[in-house]
Protein backbone atom coordinates (compact mmCIF):
# COMPACT_ATOMS: atom_id res chain seq x y z
CA UNK A 1 0.00 0.00 0.00
CA UNK A 2 2.64 2.22 1.23
CA UNK A 3 4.96 2.02 -2.04
CA UNK A 4 6.08 5.07 -4.20
CA UNK A 5 4.29 6.72 -6.96
CA UNK A 6 2.86 3.37 -8.38
CA UNK A 7 -0.66 3.28 -6.71
CA UNK A 8 -2.79 3.64 -9.77
CA UNK A 9 -6.26 3.11 -9.34
CA UNK A 10 -7.82 0.45 -12.48
CA UNK A 11 -10.98 2.15 -12.69
CA UNK A 12 -9.85 5.66 -13.67
CA UNK A 13 -10.46 5.39 -17.34
CA UNK A 14 -6.77 4.56 -18.84
CA UNK A 15 -7.96 2.69 -22.10
CA UNK A 16 -9.83 5.35 -23.71
CA UNK A 17 -8.74 8.60 -22.85
CA UNK A 18 -5.58 8.34 -25.20
CA UNK A 19 -6.68 10.88 -27.35
CA UNK A 20 -8.58 13.71 -26.04
CA UNK A 21 -8.95 14.34 -22.11
CA UNK A 22 -12.39 13.94 -20.56
CA UNK A 23 -14.38 17.24 -20.08
CA UNK A 24 -15.48 17.92 -16.79
CA UNK A 25 -18.85 17.41 -17.60
CA UNK A 26 -18.33 13.32 -17.98
CA UNK A 27 -16.90 13.29 -14.57
CA UNK A 28 -18.87 12.78 -11.89
CA UNK A 29 -16.42 12.54 -8.74
CA UNK A 30 -19.63 11.47 -6.41
CA UNK A 31 -22.08 8.68 -5.51
CA UNK A 32 -24.40 10.17 -2.77
CA UNK A 33 -27.20 12.60 -2.29
CA UNK A 34 -25.21 14.82 -0.03
CA UNK A 35 -22.69 16.00 -2.49
CA UNK A 36 -24.89 16.46 -5.56
CA UNK A 37 -24.93 19.98 -6.82
CA UNK A 38 -23.93 23.27 -5.29
CA UNK A 39 -21.00 22.94 -2.23
CA UNK A 40 -23.68 22.08 0.31
CA UNK A 41 -24.37 24.44 3.46
CA UNK A 42 -22.94 21.68 5.90
CA UNK A 43 -19.87 20.77 3.62
CA UNK A 44 -18.36 18.47 6.49
CA UNK A 45 -21.43 16.46 6.64
CA UNK A 46 -22.24 15.53 3.33
CA UNK A 47 -18.15 14.76 2.95
CA UNK A 48 -18.99 12.24 5.81
CA UNK A 49 -22.29 10.80 4.43
CA UNK A 50 -19.49 10.48 0.70
CA UNK A 51 -17.26 8.62 2.10
CA UNK A 52 -19.73 6.38 4.29
CA UNK A 53 -21.43 5.73 0.97
CA UNK A 54 -18.37 4.77 -0.94
CA UNK A 55 -16.14 2.50 1.66
CA UNK A 56 -16.60 -0.26 4.14
CA UNK A 57 -15.59 0.40 7.84
CA UNK A 58 -12.72 -1.34 7.98
CA UNK A 59 -11.39 0.42 4.72
CA UNK A 60 -11.61 3.80 6.99
CA UNK A 61 -10.35 2.63 9.94
CA UNK A 62 -7.22 1.04 8.05
CA UNK A 63 -6.74 4.50 5.68
CA UNK A 64 -7.30 6.59 9.22
CA UNK A 65 -4.46 4.18 11.07
CA UNK A 66 -2.18 4.38 8.20
CA UNK A 67 -2.30 7.78 8.36
CA UNK A 68 -2.29 7.98 12.00
CA UNK A 69 1.55 9.11 13.46
CA UNK A 70 0.90 10.24 16.84
CA UNK A 71 -1.46 7.36 18.70
CA UNK A 72 -4.93 7.84 19.07
CA UNK A 73 -7.40 6.33 21.39
CA UNK A 74 -10.54 3.84 19.57
CA UNK A 75 -13.00 7.06 20.23
CA UNK A 76 -10.57 8.92 18.06
CA UNK A 77 -10.14 6.50 15.42
CA UNK A 78 -13.67 6.19 15.79
CA UNK A 79 -14.65 9.73 15.29
CA UNK A 80 -11.63 10.15 12.07
CA UNK A 81 -13.00 7.16 10.48
CA UNK A 82 -16.74 7.68 10.75
CA UNK A 83 -17.52 4.60 12.91
CA UNK A 84 -18.62 3.15 16.08
CA UNK A 85 -15.77 2.09 18.84
CA UNK A 86 -16.87 -1.29 18.51
CA UNK A 87 -16.32 -1.31 14.88
CA UNK A 88 -12.96 0.37 15.43
CA UNK A 89 -12.01 -3.09 18.27
CA UNK A 90 -13.57 -5.21 16.43
CA UNK A 91 -10.97 -4.40 12.66
CA UNK A 92 -7.60 -2.92 14.90
CA UNK A 93 -6.97 -6.43 17.01
CA UNK A 94 -6.05 -8.37 13.55
CA UNK A 95 -3.71 -5.19 12.48
CA UNK A 96 -2.22 -5.05 15.32
CA UNK A 97 -1.45 -8.44 15.53
CA UNK A 98 0.02 -8.58 12.24
CA UNK A 99 1.95 -6.10 13.29
CA UNK A 100 1.22 -3.63 11.38
CA UNK A 101 0.12 -1.53 13.95
CA UNK A 102 1.34 -0.36 17.42
CA UNK A 103 -1.19 -0.56 20.78
CA UNK A 104 -0.08 1.48 23.46
CA UNK A 105 -0.99 2.12 26.84
CA UNK A 106 -1.29 5.66 27.77
CA UNK A 107 -2.74 5.19 30.89
CA UNK A 108 -6.53 5.23 30.94
CA UNK A 109 -6.82 4.05 27.20
CA UNK A 110 -5.10 2.57 24.78
CA UNK A 111 -4.19 4.32 21.80
CA UNK A 112 -3.06 2.82 18.00
CA UNK A 113 -0.41 3.97 15.26
CA UNK A 114 0.82 2.80 12.11
CA UNK A 115 4.07 0.57 13.39
CA UNK A 116 6.65 3.46 12.81
CA UNK A 117 9.27 -0.21 12.03
CA UNK A 118 6.79 -0.77 9.41
CA UNK A 119 6.83 2.48 7.71
CA UNK A 120 10.70 2.31 7.27
CA UNK A 121 11.66 -1.10 6.86
CA UNK A 122 9.14 -0.64 3.72
CA UNK A 123 10.76 2.13 2.59
CA UNK A 124 14.22 1.03 2.67
CA UNK A 125 12.80 -2.42 1.34
CA UNK A 126 11.91 -0.27 -1.31
CA UNK A 127 14.49 1.81 -2.30
CA UNK A 128 17.16 -1.04 -1.84
CA UNK A 129 15.38 -3.43 -4.26
CA UNK A 130 14.38 -0.76 -6.62
CA UNK A 131 17.31 1.60 -7.09
CA UNK A 132 21.00 1.13 -8.18
CA UNK A 133 23.73 1.98 -6.14
CA UNK A 134 24.80 4.97 -8.43
CA UNK A 135 21.11 6.19 -7.75
CA UNK A 136 20.89 5.59 -4.24
CA UNK A 137 24.35 7.57 -4.37
CA UNK A 138 23.34 10.40 -6.10
CA UNK A 139 20.30 10.18 -4.44
CA UNK A 140 22.71 10.56 -0.61
CA UNK A 141 24.48 13.83 -2.47
CA UNK A 142 21.42 15.63 -2.79
CA UNK A 143 19.75 15.24 0.52
CA UNK A 144 23.96 16.53 1.69
CA UNK A 145 23.16 19.05 -0.63
CA UNK A 146 19.48 20.87 0.39
CA UNK A 147 20.41 19.86 4.30
CA UNK A 148 23.87 22.35 3.85
CA UNK A 149 21.25 24.70 2.21
CA UNK A 150 19.49 24.80 5.39
CA UNK A 151 22.52 25.10 7.37
CA UNK A 152 23.24 27.82 5.42
CA UNK A 153 20.00 29.98 5.65
CA UNK A 154 19.03 29.76 8.77
CA UNK A 155 22.96 29.60 10.56
CA UNK A 156 22.07 26.37 12.56
CA UNK A 157 23.60 23.13 12.98
CA UNK A 158 20.60 20.93 13.12
CA UNK A 159 16.42 21.14 13.28
CA UNK A 160 16.41 21.25 16.64
CA UNK A 161 18.45 24.46 16.69
CA UNK A 162 16.42 25.84 14.43
CA UNK A 163 13.19 24.93 15.71
CA UNK A 164 14.14 27.03 19.19
CA UNK A 165 14.63 30.03 16.91
CA UNK A 166 11.67 30.30 14.71
CA UNK A 167 8.86 32.76 15.62
CA UNK A 168 5.33 31.48 16.12
CA UNK A 169 3.96 32.99 13.27
CA UNK A 170 6.80 32.44 10.86
CA UNK A 171 5.48 30.46 8.23
CA UNK A 172 7.97 30.10 6.07
CA UNK A 173 10.22 28.76 8.82
CA UNK A 174 7.89 25.99 9.94
CA UNK A 175 7.75 24.95 6.76
CA UNK A 176 11.61 24.56 5.87
CA UNK A 177 11.70 23.02 9.31
CA UNK A 178 9.60 20.66 8.48
CA UNK A 179 11.57 20.00 5.12
CA UNK A 180 14.53 19.79 6.97
CA UNK A 181 13.37 17.33 9.45
CA UNK A 182 11.83 15.04 6.19
CA UNK A 183 15.49 15.61 4.70
CA UNK A 184 17.31 14.17 7.62
CA UNK A 185 14.84 11.43 7.88
CA UNK A 186 15.30 10.42 4.14
CA UNK A 187 18.98 10.80 4.49
CA UNK A 188 19.10 7.94 7.00
CA UNK A 189 16.79 6.12 5.52
CA UNK A 190 19.00 6.41 1.82
CA UNK A 191 22.07 5.34 4.08
CA UNK A 192 19.69 2.15 5.81
CA UNK A 193 19.33 0.97 2.14
CA UNK A 194 22.93 1.85 0.94
CA UNK A 195 23.46 -1.28 3.33
CA UNK A 196 20.53 -3.38 2.67
CA UNK A 197 21.58 -2.91 -1.21
CA UNK A 198 25.13 -4.48 -0.51
CA UNK A 199 23.69 -6.74 1.97
CA UNK A 200 20.72 -8.36 -0.81
CA UNK A 201 23.59 -8.49 -3.44
CA UNK A 202 25.83 -10.65 -1.38
CA UNK A 203 23.47 -12.59 -0.18
CA UNK A 204 20.99 -13.07 -2.94
CA UNK A 205 21.21 -15.15 -5.80
CA UNK A 206 22.72 -12.58 -8.04
CA UNK A 207 25.77 -12.98 -5.85
CA UNK A 208 26.76 -15.97 -7.91
CA UNK A 209 26.12 -14.64 -11.39
CA UNK A 210 28.64 -11.52 -10.68
CA UNK A 211 31.04 -14.36 -9.66
CA UNK A 212 31.46 -15.92 -12.41
CA UNK A 213 31.44 -12.95 -14.52
CA UNK A 214 34.37 -11.21 -12.76
CA UNK A 215 35.85 -14.25 -13.24
CA UNK A 216 35.51 -14.45 -16.82
CA UNK B 1 2.50 28.80 20.58
CA UNK B 2 5.08 26.00 18.95
CA UNK B 3 3.50 25.18 15.63
CA UNK B 4 5.72 21.68 14.81
CA UNK B 5 4.56 20.07 11.95
CA UNK B 6 6.43 16.42 12.26
CA UNK B 7 7.31 15.43 8.61
CA UNK B 8 5.86 15.96 5.45
CA UNK B 9 3.75 12.57 5.29
CA UNK B 10 4.09 10.75 1.93
CA UNK B 11 1.64 8.01 3.54
CA UNK B 12 -1.20 10.95 3.52
CA UNK B 13 -0.09 12.60 0.06
CA UNK B 14 -0.66 9.28 -1.03
CA UNK B 15 -3.69 8.99 -0.01
CA UNK B 16 -4.57 12.70 -1.42
CA UNK B 17 -3.52 10.99 -4.93
CA UNK B 18 -5.26 8.17 -4.18
CA UNK B 19 -8.62 9.89 -3.72
CA UNK B 20 -8.29 12.72 -6.80
CA UNK B 21 -7.61 9.15 -9.60
CA UNK B 22 -10.31 7.33 -7.53
CA UNK B 23 -12.76 10.36 -7.83
CA UNK B 24 -11.81 12.64 -11.12
CA UNK B 25 -10.46 10.02 -12.93
CA UNK B 26 -8.94 10.81 -16.30
CA UNK B 27 -9.02 14.04 -15.58
CA UNK B 28 -5.95 14.00 -13.44
CA UNK B 29 -3.54 14.79 -16.49
CA UNK B 30 -0.14 13.94 -13.79
CA UNK B 31 1.06 13.07 -10.51
CA UNK B 32 4.15 14.61 -9.38
CA UNK B 33 6.12 14.56 -6.60
CA UNK B 34 7.97 17.82 -5.95
CA UNK B 35 11.29 17.87 -5.79
CA UNK B 36 11.35 13.97 -5.57
CA UNK B 37 9.75 11.35 -3.97
CA UNK B 38 12.65 9.53 -1.83
CA UNK B 39 14.81 13.19 -1.28
CA UNK B 40 12.71 15.74 0.94
CA UNK B 41 9.49 16.16 -0.87
CA UNK B 42 7.92 19.49 -0.63
CA UNK B 43 4.78 18.79 -2.21
CA UNK B 44 2.69 16.44 -4.23
CA UNK B 45 1.74 18.47 -7.63
CA UNK B 46 -0.95 17.45 -9.44
CA UNK B 47 -2.15 18.30 -12.93
CA UNK B 48 -6.16 18.60 -13.99
CA UNK B 49 -7.15 18.15 -17.70
CA UNK B 50 -9.71 21.13 -16.34
CA UNK B 51 -9.87 24.42 -14.85
CA UNK B 52 -12.33 27.12 -13.51
CA UNK B 53 -11.69 29.61 -15.49
CA UNK B 54 -8.39 28.71 -17.64
CA UNK B 55 -8.12 25.23 -19.27
CA UNK B 56 -6.27 23.23 -16.78
CA UNK B 57 -5.25 23.55 -13.22
CA UNK B 58 -2.96 22.14 -10.52
CA UNK B 59 -3.03 21.99 -6.36
CA UNK B 60 0.11 21.84 -5.01
CA UNK B 61 -0.58 19.73 -1.97
CA UNK B 62 1.64 19.35 1.52
CA UNK B 63 -0.14 17.48 4.46
CA UNK B 64 2.65 16.65 7.31
CA UNK B 65 2.40 14.09 9.71
CA UNK B 66 1.70 15.67 13.68
CA UNK B 67 -0.93 18.30 12.02
CA UNK B 68 -1.49 20.76 9.37
CA UNK B 69 -2.34 20.48 5.27
CA UNK B 70 -2.11 22.94 2.34
CA UNK B 71 -3.84 22.33 -0.88
CA UNK B 72 -2.79 25.52 -2.93
CA UNK B 73 -4.37 25.69 -6.40
CA UNK B 74 -3.05 27.66 -9.43
CA UNK B 75 -4.49 28.46 -13.10
CA UNK B 76 -2.42 29.97 -15.79
CA UNK B 77 -3.76 33.37 -16.43
CA UNK B 78 -4.86 34.62 -19.95
CA UNK B 79 -1.18 35.74 -20.62
CA UNK B 80 -0.05 32.54 -19.64
CA UNK B 81 1.75 33.11 -17.06
CA UNK B 82 0.88 31.13 -13.82
CA UNK B 83 -0.26 33.32 -10.66
CA UNK B 84 3.32 32.46 -8.97
CA UNK B 85 5.82 29.77 -9.29
CA UNK B 86 7.48 29.83 -5.82
CA UNK B 87 6.78 31.07 -2.04
CA UNK B 88 8.58 33.93 -3.14
CA UNK B 89 5.51 35.80 -4.23
CA UNK B 90 2.74 34.43 -1.93
CA UNK B 91 0.38 37.86 -2.71
CA UNK B 92 -0.59 38.91 -5.40
CA UNK B 93 -3.25 36.82 -7.77
CA UNK B 94 -4.21 39.24 -10.17
CA UNK B 95 -1.65 39.42 -13.08
CA UNK B 96 -1.04 35.64 -13.46
CA UNK B 97 -3.85 33.36 -13.14
CA UNK B 98 -6.77 32.09 -10.44
CA UNK B 99 -5.30 30.82 -7.30
CA UNK B 100 -6.49 29.74 -3.93
CA UNK B 101 -5.93 27.73 -0.73
CA UNK B 102 -7.33 25.89 1.90
CA UNK B 103 -5.22 25.47 4.82
CA UNK B 104 -4.60 23.70 8.51
CA UNK B 105 -1.86 25.82 10.29
CA UNK B 106 -1.55 26.27 13.92
CA UNK B 107 -1.29 30.42 13.89
CA UNK B 108 -1.78 32.84 16.99
CA UNK B 109 -4.85 35.00 16.17
CA UNK B 110 -6.06 33.57 12.82
CA UNK B 111 -8.30 30.34 12.21
CA UNK B 112 -6.78 26.68 11.99
CA UNK B 113 -8.78 25.96 9.34
CA UNK B 114 -8.71 28.79 6.87
CA UNK B 115 -8.80 29.52 3.18
CA UNK B 116 -7.46 32.38 1.12
CA UNK B 117 -9.69 33.31 -1.67
CA UNK B 118 -8.46 33.90 -5.34
CA UNK B 119 -9.95 37.23 -4.71
CA UNK B 120 -7.51 38.65 -1.74
CA UNK B 121 -5.09 35.39 -1.31
CA UNK B 122 -3.97 36.77 1.99
CA UNK B 123 -7.07 36.93 3.46
CA UNK B 124 -7.22 34.06 6.36
CA UNK B 125 -11.10 33.25 6.09
CA UNK B 126 -12.49 30.56 7.99
CA UNK B 127 -12.76 27.55 5.96
CA UNK B 128 -15.77 24.91 5.54
CA UNK B 129 -13.42 22.22 5.98
CA UNK B 130 -13.19 21.31 9.56
CA UNK B 131 -12.51 17.89 9.34
CA UNK B 132 -8.70 16.55 10.32
CA UNK B 133 -8.28 13.25 8.15
CA UNK B 134 -6.63 13.45 4.85
CA UNK B 135 -9.77 11.48 2.73
CA UNK B 136 -12.41 13.85 3.95
CA UNK B 137 -10.38 17.11 3.88
CA UNK B 138 -9.52 15.66 0.12
CA UNK B 139 -12.93 14.95 -0.75
CA UNK B 140 -14.12 18.29 0.14
CA UNK B 141 -11.73 20.24 -1.55
CA UNK B 142 -12.40 18.64 -4.68
CA UNK B 143 -16.18 19.20 -4.42
CA UNK B 144 -15.34 22.88 -3.59
CA UNK B 145 -12.99 22.70 -6.86
CA UNK B 146 -15.61 20.37 -8.71
CA UNK B 147 -18.60 22.84 -8.09
CA UNK B 148 -16.48 25.96 -9.24
CA UNK B 149 -14.97 24.43 -12.03
CA UNK B 150 -18.13 23.13 -13.58
CA UNK B 151 -20.18 26.39 -13.78
CA UNK B 152 -16.69 28.25 -14.42
CA UNK B 153 -17.29 29.87 -11.18
CA UNK B 154 -15.14 30.33 -8.72
CA UNK B 155 -17.80 32.62 -6.25
CA UNK B 156 -18.97 28.34 -5.81
CA UNK B 157 -15.80 27.45 -3.93
CA UNK B 158 -16.03 27.90 0.14
CA UNK B 159 -19.69 27.56 1.03
CA UNK B 160 -18.61 29.54 4.11
CA UNK B 161 -16.40 32.09 2.83
CA UNK B 162 -19.86 33.62 0.56
CA UNK B 163 -22.61 33.00 2.36
CA UNK B 164 -25.57 33.54 0.67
Amino acid sequence: MSNDESDHRGDSGTSDDADTPPSIDDVDPFESEALAGEVPDDLDEAVTAEWKTTTTAFQRIHTVLENTYEPKTTAEVADAAATTRPTVRKHVEPLVEAGLVEERDGGRATRYAWSETQRRVNRVADLAERHSAADLDAKVRRAKERIAEFRGRYDADAPNDLAEALDSDDAEGWDDLATWRTLEDDLKRLRAAQSMADYLVDSGPTAGRRDRSNHA
Amino acid sequence: MRSERGTVSRSKLETVEATFRDRLGGLVKSVEWVPEYHVGPTELRIRLWSGILADEGRFDVTWWTRHGYKYHYVEEGPDGEEGRDSEASDADGTDGGLQFRFGWERRAGLPDKHFHPPDDLDAHRESCIRHEDVTRVTLAVIKCWHAAATESDPAKLNALADPP
